[in-house]
């Protein structure tokens, strides 16, 4: 089987936030691998992260 | 930062990462900008979790994820966007007698000069109104001038 896909969710509200992690959790095929409230912070995190190139990580950019 | 801004930012750090944008707003501009921008989804707020993660596993799967009304509205930016590269499809005759339009010519004028009947003129213009979708003189030159169709 293979690895679950990471999510990264970049949301400004709370309760969406956590909301959609808990439903992308359910899911086999995907996982939440992190949330944040704002882009920056998320940037912060995909430059300080290792990714190996061939994994998706897909994102969600949520903030208005 | 907005999502939008946000998109390139991301791709600069991760090119094979998939974006999906979703947010309140369904104006063109916006979802002209995110795709352009790189999202390979343009989701609106109103959809059930369930439904946001179904569209994260099409897109993961390689798919484009939008809601109906969204696909609907970028379908129509691409139709309007293929008809001014094709300045409404206007034959050369009609370009040439819009141009006079816009010069200030009356039908008489227009018809005395390009050596036509009145009666072929007001056919002519007919036909310019139709494809422009206006239904008067000024708002037939208005466009034409708007969107440099000459």
């Amino acid at each position: 089987m293979n690895n679950p896909v990471d999510v990264i969710i970049v949301e400004d509200n709370e309760l969406l936030r956590d909301s959609l992690k808990e439903a992308i959790n359910k899911s086999s095929s995907i996982k939440c691998k992190n949330t944040f409230s704002s882009g920056e912070s998320a940037l912060d995190f995909i430059s300080s992260e290792d990714l190996v190139p061939e994994i998706s990580f897909l994102i969600l950019v949520f903030p208005e | 930062m907005s999502g939008i801004d946000l998109i390139p930012e991301v791709r600069k750090l991760t090119p094979t990462s998939k974006i999906i944008i979703l947010t309140v707003h369904d104006d063109n501009e916006n979802v002209f900008n995110a795709i352009c921008a790189g999202a390979s989804g343009y989701l609106l707020k109103d959809l059930s979790s369930e439904k946001i993660v179904a569209s994260i596993i099409e897109v993961m799967n390689g798919g484009a994820s939008m809601n109906s009304h969204i696909a609907k509205k970028v379908l129509s930016m691409f139709r309007d966007q293929n008809v001014k590269s094709n300045g409404y499809s206007l034959s050369g005759r009609e370009k040439e007698i819009l141009s006079l339009l816009v010069d200030g010519l009356s039908k008489k004028q227009i018809a005395e000069k390009i050596f036509l009947s009145h009666h072929t003129v007001d056919s002519h213009l007919r036909n310019i109104y139709a494809k422009l979708e206006v239904h008067s003189r000024s708002s037939a030159i208005s466009k034409a001038i708007r969107e440099k169709l000459l």
